[in-house]
C-alpha cells in the first residue's frame, strides 16, 4: 500500500487558492501569480526569469512585471541581477545562490551529494552534459567550496563538501525572522495573515481580505531546496 | 463488504461487526456530545493497524483537538503525527469545499484503493460554504462518492436547535451517508446523561435502540450493556420455520420464505410473534 496519502490531501488542500486573485488592487500579494513568483523565489533564490517563467509557464515580461512589483513592495530585493527573497539569505551568499541557478549546477552538485566520487564522465552522461562542461561546472563549484575535486588515476572524481548543509545549519534563526517579517509585511498591507502552521522548512500562511482567504505555502529552506527539490 | 473495528468500545456489536469498509459515516451532536472524541478513536484505531489516518479540521483549531487527545492519555498520537501516519489538515470550509469542487477528483484518481481513515471534523462548514440548498446536496454527495475510494470516511455533523435532526444541515448529510450515528447529550440536570442511537447503517443489521455510554479518561467512549461475545439467538426465526411446516402452501413460496428465515435472529423479530407472521403469510398466499 502506498503511504503518503494524508500529506498529498494536505498539499493538494493548501494548493487551493494559488489561482485565486484577492480583491484590492495594489496589495502585493493579493495577486495570485505574483504568489507564484514569490514563491518559486522563496525555494531558488536568484533563479533566473528564464527559469522562473518557464517552471511557471508565463512570459517572461510577466515574470519580470511580478518581480519588479514584489521588489517595490519589499518582499524581494536585488543585487544585480540577482532577485532573492528579503531576509531569507545570507547577502553574502548571492554570488553562491545564482551559481546554482546556472544551468547545470544544480544537477551535478545533486548528482555528486547523491553518489560521491563520481568520476567527470559518469557526471556527465547523468546529468546530461559534456564531459568538458561538466568540468567547467565542477570547478565553479569548487570556487565556492561546494565540492572537492580528487584525482583518481585516470579520473577525476568529485565529492560534496558538506557546505550547504552547514550554511542550511546556519541560516535556521534567519530563516525564522524571514517568517516572522513576512508575517508583519502581510500583516501592514491588510491581508490579516494568520500563521497556520510553522515546520522547520516550510511556512503555511493563510490571509486574504474578508471572506475571501487563501493559504500559501511559503518554502523557507533555500540552502537544501535551491538545488535539490524541483518546482 | 468487509468490517472494520470502530475503536469505540462497545460500538461494533451495535453495527453488525463494525464499520463498513469504504463507507461514510456521519456521527451527529451537540457541542460536548463526544463526536470529536468518537472520531479521534475511530482514527486512531485505524493507526494501530497499520492504516493511514486523515483528521481535516475545518475551522477547529488542531492544536487543541491534539492536546485533547494527549489529555485523553493518547499521546501516541504524537508519534503517529511524527512519522506521517496520521496527518492534520486544517482548513476552512470554504477551502475544503472549493477543494472538493476543483482537486478532490485528480487527487482520488491518484490514491484510488487506498484503505486510509478520514475524518471532517465538522462537516458543519462544507454545507455553509453555499446558501444553496441543491448545492449542498450535490457538493455533500459528491464528496461522499469520491472519498470513499481511497478510505473510510467519519464526518462529524454539529446539531443545532431542538435535537429533531429535521433542518436542512443534518437531513442532506443523513440521507447521503451510508451509516448515521446519533449522540444526545443531556447536560441539564446535575447527572449528565449520554445516549448513542444508530438511526441507519446500510448493508448491516444494527441496533435499534439507544444506548448509554461513558466518556472514561484513557479509553475514551465505552457503551454500556453491551455484551459482545453473546451469540445472537434465534427462537422466533426457528418457530416460525416449524410452524411453516404444519400448512401447505406452493413449493416456491416456502422454499422462498425458507431461504428468507436463514440468518436472521430474534433480534429482527423484535416485538413481532412468530403466530403472527405465520397468519399474515398464510392470508397472504390464501388461493395463490
Amino acid at each position: 500500500m502506498a503511504r503518503g496519502l494524508g500529506r498529498a490531501l494536505q498539499r493538494a488542500v493548501s494548493r487551493e487558492g494559488t489561482d485565486v486573485d484577492l480583491e484590492g488592487e495594489g496589495r502585493s500579494l493579493a495577486n495570485a501569480r505574483r504568489r507564484q513568483v514569490f514563491r518559486y523565489l522563496c525555494l531558488r533564490p536568484c533563479a533566473r526569469i528564464g527559469d522562473i517563467s518557464r517552471d511557471l509557464k508565463m512570459s517572461p515580461a510577466t515574470v519580470r512585471w511580478h518581480t519588479w512589483d514584489l521588489i517595490e513592495n519589499r518582499y524581494l530585493q536585488s543585487e544585480g541581477v540577482s532577485v532573492f527573497p528579503s531576509g531569507l539569505i545570507d547577502p553574502r551568499d548571492v554570488p553562491l545562490f545564482a551559481a546554482l541557478a546556472a544551468a547545470g549546477r544544480a544537477a551535478v552538485l545533486a548528482g555528486v551529494s547523491e553518489v560521491p566520487g563520481l568520476s567527470f564522465q559518469e557526471i556527465a552522461s547523468r546529468v546530461g552534459l559534456t564531459r568538458q562542461s561538466v568540468s567547467k561546472v565542477a570547478s565553479e563549484l569548487v570556487e565556492f567550496g561546494l565540492v572537492r575535486i580528487l584525482d583518481d588515476g585516470r579520473f577525476r572524481r568529485v565529492y560534496p563538501t558538506g557546505l550547504l548543509s552547514r550554511k542550511r545549519e546556519a541560516n535556521r534563526a534567519r530563516a525564522e525572522a524571514f517568517g516572522e517579517a513576512l508575517l508583519r509585511r502581510l500583516s501592514d498591507e491588510g491581508l490579516v495573515p494568520e500563521l497556520v502552521r510553522r515546520e522547520e522548512t516550510t511556512l503555511l500562511v493563510r490571509f486574504g481580505t474578508g471572506a475571501q482567504r487563501v493559504l500559501l505555502e511559503v518554502p523557507a529552506d533555500p540552502y537544501e531546496t535551491s538545488w535539490k527539490s524541483p518546482v | 463488504m468487509r468490517k472494520i473495528r470502530s475503536g469505540i468500545y462497545g460500538l461494533n456489536p451495535l453495527l453488525d461487526g463494525g464499520v463498513n469498509e469504504n463507507s461514510t459515516t456521519v456521527v451527529i451532536g451537540r457541542s460536548g456530545a463526544g463526536k470529536t472524541t468518537l472520531a479521534t478513536q475511530f482514527i486512531r484505531r485505524g493507526l494501530q493497524d497499520g492504516q493511514e489516518g486523515v483528521f481535516v479540521s475545518l475551522d477547529e483549531n488542531k492544536e487543541q483537538i491534539i492536546r485533547e487527545a494527549v489529555e485523553m492519555g493518547w499521546s501516541d498520537i504524537l508519534d503517529y503525527l511524527d512519522n506521517e501516519l496520521l496527518v492534520f489538515i486544517d482548513a476552512s470550509g470554504r477551502e475544503f469545499s472549493n477543494f472538493i469542487r476543483k482537486e478532490l477528483p485528480a487527487f482520488v484518481a491518484d490514491w484510488k484503493g487506498s484503505n486510509a481513515r478520514i475524518v471532517v471534523d465538522p462537516l458543519t462548514p462544507v454545507l455553509w460554504s453555499t446558501k444553496d440548498l441543491y448545492e449542498q446536496r450535490d457538493l455533500i454527495g459528491y464528496m461522499f462518492k469520491q472519498t470513499r475510494k481511497v478510505g473510510t470516511v467519519l464526518c462529524t455533523l454539529e446539531e443545532h436547535g431542538p435535537g429533531d435532526l429535521a433542518g436542512p444541515e443534518t437531513v442532506i448529510p443523513m440521507y447521503l451517508a451510508d451509516c448515521v450515528v446519533h449522540l444526545k447529550f443531556n447536560s441539564d440536570h446535575a447527572s449528565p446523561s449520554r445516549l448513542l442511537n444508530i438511526i441507519k447503517c446500510r448493508n448491516s443489521r444494527h441496533s435499534p435502540s439507544a444506548h448509554a455510554f461513558q466518556i472514561v479518561r484513557g479509553l475514551g467512549i465505552v457503551i454500556e450493556g453491551v455484551d459482545g461475545r453473546k451469540p445472537a439467538s434465534a427462537k422466533a426465526p426457528s418457530q416460525l420455520r416449524q410452524l411453516l411446516l404444519t400448512h401447505s402452501m406452493p413449493k416456491n413460496v416456502r422454499d422462498a420464505l425458507e431461504k428468507s428465515l436463514d440468518g436472521l435472529t430474534d433480534d429482527d423479530f423484535r416485538t413481532l410473534k412468530p403466530e403472527q407472521v405465520l397468519d399474515l403469510i398464510i392470508q397472504e398466499y390464501q388461493g395463490a
